[in-house]
């Protein structure tokens, strides 16, 4: 889909490397929806033959952002709870177990960047 | 991303987007990411920034947006860099929110309802693709 030279760059959340299986069935339960990846992606994307490959770890804002929602979802519980209902707590609890997991190590978040093959 | 995350993903997605947000989920999205776009993932304004560098995004470019919801951050950077962007992502309704404010912003985009698994975009279609968080 990309033009020759074409640039694509994403944000992603995927299990940290080295975990033990058991870790990694953590991650994958606590992050989000289909987060699990088989192989580093700057490999992925070097096998489609990607070029200027890099990668940027981002878990640091990625677990700042979490903790930002969490705040602002406590600081305004009950409004919320006129707005979300019962989701309120489904939220407040996926994302409790995000956070749980980037402090363990178990998440991380990246951003990756390359261009498309000539 | 299997079917079944497919399904359940365009079920929560559909009826959340369907839901009236309130004036205190603006305000906190503001506070969190730094803009009002009816998301709720981990995309700052600043990480977004950055996307539009990382793309080289430019007036009379093609960006698309898989995953884009209510055009965070496809549409944000279709109107910060003078590109045209087609979002593409499972629920049409978010997308329909999104149409409608790139008609307001005077944004090029166009809306696909489809899964990233299966673009129905032809070769060379692009100059630059951007999903976050999507295809994890």
């Amino acid at each position: 889909m990309l033009k020759p030279d074409g640039r694509m760059a994403f944000y992603t959340i995927t299990p940290a490397p080295g975990l033990s299986k058991k870790e990694h069935r953590r991650a994958v339960r606590l992050g989000p929806r289909a987060a699990a990846v088989s192989r580093p992606l700057d490999e992925l994307m070097e096998a489609a033959r990607f070029r200027e490959v890099e990668t940027v770890d981002v878990t640091h804002a990625f677990g700042d952002v979490a903790r930002a929602w969490d705040r602002e979802f406590n600081d305004h519980e009950a409004s919320l709870r006129e707005v979300l209902g019962d989701e309120l707590e489904e939220r407040r609890a996926d994302r409790r177990g995000m956070i749980a997991a980037i402090e363990e190590g178990l998440l991380r978040r990246l951003l990756v960047t390359g261009t498309a093959p000539d | 991303m299997t079917s079944r995350d497919e399904r359940e993903a365009k079920e929560e997605f559909s009826l959340r987007y369907a839901t009236e947000r309130g004036d205190i989920m603006d305000l906190i999205e503001q506070r969190v990411i730094g803009d009002v776009w009816g998301a709720n993932g981990f995309t700052t304004r600043a990480q977004a920034d950055d996307l539009a560098g990382h793309l080289r995004l430019a007036p009379g470019g093609s960006l698309l947006d898989i995953g884009s919801g209510r055009g965070w951050p496809g549409l944000y950077l279709a109107h910060k860099t003078g590109c045209s962007v087609t979002l593409v992502d499972l629920p049409a309704e978010g997308l329909t929110l999104a149409i409608e404010r790139a008609r307001h912003e005077g944004v090029a985009a166009r809306a696909v309802v489809g899964s990233g698994s299966r673009l129905p975009f032809r070769d060379d279609a692009f100059d630059a693709i951007v999903h976050t968080d999507v295809l994890c």
